[in-house]
């Protein structure tokens, strides 16, 4: 279940998150703490396992040279039978205490294997997303191309609504909807963060269901007040 | 190797396939043909196996019922261990002599993977896409959402130049880049094909290096006049 959520700006402090990781480690030094996507860059100081492919920034090489005591689970999240091998070690060692998923699940298609999965090997967690509402502004600048919403690369806008995870695949519909209620300038660089224990629901609409392709179209719900709303 | 290409529009009949496949069987009357991605509506007639999951239209049990005589194999071509299926099938059978792809490679997230196996497990093949030019033209209307470009759904922009096929990631960049020769009327619903023997060559660009994030973009490759142009 999701037992915390907030929608805050992205640059602000996560501490809370090692404070609450803190916390559990008073009562259990020996927590473990794996971030699913973390790369070298691991923004808790807690993490103690990471799962993820190095493409860019960092190697392995920097990786193991920077960070000696993390174990790191080297493979690609998008991959189902990859997740064996993490599996594996929870069968024998069980679940991570927690895990850390932060700016991961908006960048790649199959994310639901990835909420699938987490709630697999750990206990509870936080996952971090960027909101619809920084989805929805147009900002970004890449060598002249600009004048699209959010972030270029994002495969998946996210709401929580009824503590249900949703997720809408982004495509270039999405340059051609609007609706006042999610135009925020206040909403720029912010992000979804909640925290879950044991599990949490989640759910994904494919790009034909969101605009509607031969079923109901989905995308007013993504203009819909949810749980957590820029006013 | 890539042994013939075209760019045709992609609602006639794809004769000269069915035409060549039949030449192929006046020394081989039992040649197989598999189809990847082909689901219940594989055009060719010559299809005797077929790769896919089912979605929609159709279900497996549809199949069974109106193709007997055609072999499923029944999976996901996006996960790279589902493929074993096959390539085991092939080590114990044999290469299959022929292999049609028409119309996935735009759909998926890793094409890449697919075109990496058409070559272990079939002698040569068939591979049609829609062509750069249709993906510009705006012209879909779903449930009164409009005016973005080509189809909703298609991930990636293809072209093929110098017999190499180029697959770009499409995100919504793509509706704010201009250019005069993609500009085609013409390309509406036109499609790429080419048949290729033993191998061809790929490559496929990310949103990133598309889109130029902290490299050159590589936008402008599409533009270019490229193996098959529309005058």
């Amino acid at each position: 279940m999701i037992t915390n959520k907030l929608i805050k700006k992205m640059e602000a402090s996560r501490g809370f998150v090692d404070d609450a990781i803190e916390v559990m480690k008073q009562a259990n030094s020996g927590t473990t703490v794996l971030d699913v996507g973390g790369g070298i860059n691991s923004w808790c100081k807690n993490t103690t396992h990471t799962i993820d492919i190095f493409v860019n920034p960092g190697s392995k090489e920097e990786f193991i040279q920077k960070y000696p005591e993390r174990t790191l689970f080297d493979f690609d999240i998008t991959q189902r039978d990859n997740w064996k091998e993490v599996l594996d070690y929870v069968e024998e060692n069980g679940k991570f205490d927690y895990s850390i998923c932060s700016h991961v699940i908006e960048d790649i298609l199959n994310a639901s294997l990835v909420c699938d999965m987490l709630q697999k090997i750990s206990k509870q967690g936080v996952i971090l997303v960027p909101t619809k509402y920084a989805e929805h502004l147009r900002f970004e600048n890449w060598f002249g191309t600009k004048g699209y919403r959010g972030y270029f690369h994002h495969k998946w806008i996210y709401t929580i609504k009824n503590n249900v995870l949703t997720g809408f695949e982004k495509a270039n519909y999405w340059e051609h909807i609007t609706d006042p209620r999610i135009e925020r300038h206040l909403g720029r660089d912010t992000e979804i963060c909640f925290m879950w224990e044991d599990d949490f629901e989640y759910k994904f609409y494919h790009v034909g269901e969101v605009v509607g392709c031969h079923c109901e179209a989905k995308y007013p719900l993504i203009f819909e007040i949810d749980d957590l709303f820029i006013p | 190797m890539i042994t013939s290409k075209y760019i045709r529009n992609l609602t006639k009949p794809r004769t000269s396939v069915e035409e060549y496949i039949g030449m192929l069987k006046e020394s081989k009357p039992n040649m197989s043909v598999v189809d990847v991605g082909g689901g219940i509506n594989s055009w060719c007639t010559h299809t005797t196996h077929v790769v896919d999951i089912f979605v929609n239209p159709g279900s497996k049990e549809e199949f069974v019922s109106l193709h007997p005589e055609r072999v499923m194999f029944d999976f996901d071509i996006t996960q790279r261990e589902n493929w074993n299926e096959i390539l085991k099938y092939v080590e114990e059978n044999g290469k299959f002599d022929y292999s049609i792809c028409t119309h996935t490679l735009e759909d998926i997230s890793n094409p890449s993977l697919v075109c990496e196996m058409l070559p272990k497990i079939a002698k040569r093949g068939f591979i049609s896409v829609p062509s750069k030019y249709a993906e510009y033209l705006r012209f879909e209307t779903w449930y009164g959402i409009k005016g973005y470009r080509g189809f909703f759904h298609h991930k990636w922009v293809y072209s093929l130049k110098n017999n190499v096929f180029r697959g770009f990631e499409k995100a919504s960049y793509w509706e704010y880049i201009n250019d005069s020769r993609l500009d085609r009327p013409q390309g509406h619903f036109t499609e790429i094909g080419f048949m290729w023997e033993d191998n061809f060559e790929y490559e496929f660009h990310h949103c990133g290096d598309v889109i130029g994030c902290h490299t050159k973009p590589l936008f402008p490759l599409i533009f270019e006049i490229d193996d098959l142009p529309i005058d």
